[in-house]
């Protein structure tokens, strides 16, 4: 029996890890925790599609900055991150309560909590470059770079290539690729 | 190596040459064609696995992303891909995996065979340069970002069409190499039968000379040919031997005819020799017969003036008696002497005329009856005898064996005298009976030789009567023979004469 048990624990074990991430159901207002977890596994991902242009770091092995705006909803997933390398750069996480305070920033995440202020919030990083990321639907159509979003209980993305360009900032073609591409309403 | 033997040498030499290049050409061949099987099979393989290496990276890039952000259906979109491929290459199944080993995204090429796909399955990542060369070909990309190994992408590739193509090739190859065998073999063909008369020549040549040389004994032959190698030393040789026996058979030839001369020379020195010897005691014979003669007159004279004077004495007239008896003897052996040789020369004076030797023995028997009244003769002749003859010397030859017969004959026994034609021969033939003849036969036909006993000495038999027999028999071409009788004690004479044509 005790021989029986273990191979139930192996199963189980191998099914937990090796099969796909399926999303627990999600509320349309907020997703659950383990669903950022993931996210964040995306934000990091994301830096290493990305190119910034050469101003936007002092030197080659200076950090790479990303910034949560409003209310941080990964908890410790996305501090996990933190200290990793992408290419030279090594992630840094900074958490913002607004904008005008942001500073040094590559990739910044609006958390929903900045909803009501999304207009205002995009207006002021515009033209800058800086990846901007988030959860809140239609987030690209508004004008923000990348919204992440559930299609069939997986995370998926979408893209607004315009604005990444008006950044100055070049996607790789292969997230391009596994991306919904949208344009500004 | 036996039917070789039997062939001819030019055959002989061509077909070494043959054998020879046939082997090289197909030792070649095999060699040749192996290896390039082999080298165009492992080229083959490596310019596949680089072209389908390429491959893999590619769709290993563009799948990076897909791979981050787990997106499946990208992924195999990205494979979907290679079935624009399908019918270009053979691949069998595409497949991204992560790095545990598990299934991310599958292609299966749908026109190849279940069993071919599922083989291609089960198939891992080789290690690098382990290449097997299977009909499958796996060929692995690592899909790495940022150093860090994402998954793999695995190509497997079905090798049937290339190793058909490459093995078609290997055949066009393979006849390529047959026909330039046939062409070699014709060409050796053609080369050989020309080259082969630099050896066999010679040999063919030697060999008419050596043929010319035991048939018809020719030592004067020389073969012309001049050549460097063994063969050339072997015609040298060859004259060289013929030289010394012609040279040899010229001194052999000298010291023949040099020896014929020196024994003619020697014959007519001896023939000289004779013939002056011969005239020396002809001469000495006459010389002593006149002087002896004279000398027997003188005393025969003297002897006949003694008795007169000697008045019947009688003392004197015994020793008168004895002298004239011996003056007598020596009268009639001078007598004898000259006859026989007035005979010897009458042979080249007479000549020879054709008559019959039966009428010859039956009138000289008649005779015969007169002067032996004591003896019996019995004439046994048959029909005419003709020989080629002088008359007076045939019959001497009668009256000489006739006498014989008579002096050696016991008393009271016959004496038989044959004429007859025995092996186309004239045979004249006298026999008797009494005293057997002596050991040594041919002597008694000698000249001065008697084999009578001592005591018929008195009688005047100087043993010149067969000595004449047989030189009348051999003037006339014949020869004469005694033996014994047969059944009784006694001899027989046998003379024999060649007939008259």
């Amino acid at each position: 029996m005790a021989v029986l048990n273990a191979h139930c624990a192996i199963a189980l074990l191998v099914t937990t890890f090796l099969l796909p991430p399926k999303l627990p159901a999600a509320d349309d207002n907020a997703p659950a925790a383990d669903v950022y977890a993931l996210m964040a596994v995306y934000v990091q991902n994301f830096a290493k599609f990305t190119t910034w242009p050469a101003s936007s770091f002092a030197d080659p092995d200076a950090a790479l900055n990303i910034c949560v705006l409003g209310e941080d909803p990964f908890g410790i997933a996305l501090a996990k991150v933190d200290g990793s390398k992408v290419r030279s750069h090594a992630l840094r996480i900074k958490h913002y309560p607004r904008v005008v305070v942001i500073s040094g920033c590559h990739i910044v995440f609006v958390s929903r909590s900045e909803d009501w202020r999304l207009e205002q919030i995009l207006q002021d990083l515009a033209g800058a470059p800086i990846l901007t990321v988030s959860d809140i639907p239609e987030f690209s159509q508004q004008g923000g770079m990348i919204t992440l979003l559930t299609v069939d209980r997986r995370l998926r993305f979408a893209i607004n290539p315009a604005a990444v360009a008006r950044g100055g900032l070049k996607l790789s073609s292969k997230l391009l690729e596994l991306a919904q591409i949208v344009g500004s309403g | 190596m036996h039917f070789l033997a039997k062939l001819s040498i030019t055959r002989k030499l061509i077909a070494i040459t043959l054998l020879t290049t046939t082997v090289v050409v197909l030792l070649m061949a095999v060699v040749i064609v192996f290896s390039e099987a082999i080298t165009q099979k492992r080229s083959l393989y490596q310019k596949r696995t680089e072209q389908f290496a390429a491959l893999a990276e590619i769709i290993g890039s563009r799948s990076t992303a897909a791979l981050i952000f787990d997106d499946r259906a990208t992924a195999q979109e990205n494979l979907n891909a290679l079935r624009i491929l399908d019918h270009d290459t053979d691949l069998v199944l595409a497949s991204i995996h992560r790095p545990d080993g598990m299934l991310f995204a599958e292609y299966q090429a749908s026109h190849r065979d279940s069993q071919l796909r599922e083989q291609a399955v089960a198939y891992g990542c080789p290690e690098p340069d382990q290449n097997q060369m299977e009909r499958l070909l796996p060929v692995c990309a690592a899909i790495m970002l940022d150093g860090e190994r994402l998954g793999d992408v695995r190509l497997v590739f079905d090798m049937t069409t290339d190793l058909q193509q490459l093995r078609t090739g290997l055949i066009r190859y393979l006849f390529l190499v047959l026909l330039f065998l046939i062409v070699a073999f014709g060409l050796t063909v053609i080369i050989s039968s020309r080259l082969q008369r630099l050896v066999s020549t010679p040999i063919l040549v030697l060999r008419e000379a050596m043929k010319k040389v035991s048939e018809d004994k020719d030592y004067s032959v020389r073969v012309t040919l001049s050549s460097d190698d063994e063969l050339g030393a072997l015609v040298v040789g060859f004259n060289d031997m013929l030289a010394q026996i012609q040279s040899r058979d010229a001194k052999l030839a000298q010291y023949s005819s040099q020896l014929e001369d020196e024994i003619a020379a020697r014959t007519a020195e001896l023939a000289e020799a004779n013939r002056r010897r011969i005239l020396w005691l002809e001469n000495l014979a006459r010389f002593l017969r006149h002087e002896l003669k004279n000398s027997t007159i003188g005393i025969k004279s003297s002897l006949d003036l003694i008795e007169r004077r000697s008045q019947q004495n009688e003392k004197i007239a015994k020793y008168i008696e004895r002298a004239n008896t011996s003056v007598s003897f020596m009268q009639r052996l001078l007598e004898s002497v000259g006859s026989a040789t007035t005979l010897e020369t009458s042979f080249q004076q007479e000549s020879h005329i054709r008559l019959d030797l039966t009428q010859l023995v039956t009138q000289q028997v008649q005779n015969y009856h007169a002067l032996y009244p004591q003896a019996e003769l019995i004439t046994e002749c048959g029909n005419v005898i003709e020989v080629l003859g002088n008359h007076t010397h045939l019959v001497q030859l009668l009256d000489k064996l006739v006498a014989n017969a008579v002096d050696h004959c016991a008393l009271g026994t016959p004496i038989i005298i044959t004429a007859k034609i025995e092996n186309d021969q004239a045979v004249l033939a006298v026999a008797n009976q009494g005293a057997s003849l002596p050991d040594d036969k041919e002597r008694m036909f000698e000249l001065f030789v008697s084999m009578r006993d001592a005591t018929h000495r008195e009688n005047d038999n100087l043993g010149l009567g067969l000595y004449l027999v047989k030189l009348i028999a051999e003037a006339h071409g014949g020869g004469v023979m005694a033996e014994e009788l047969p059944v009784v004690q006694g001899a027989l004479f046998t003379c024999r004469l060649p007939l008259a044509d």
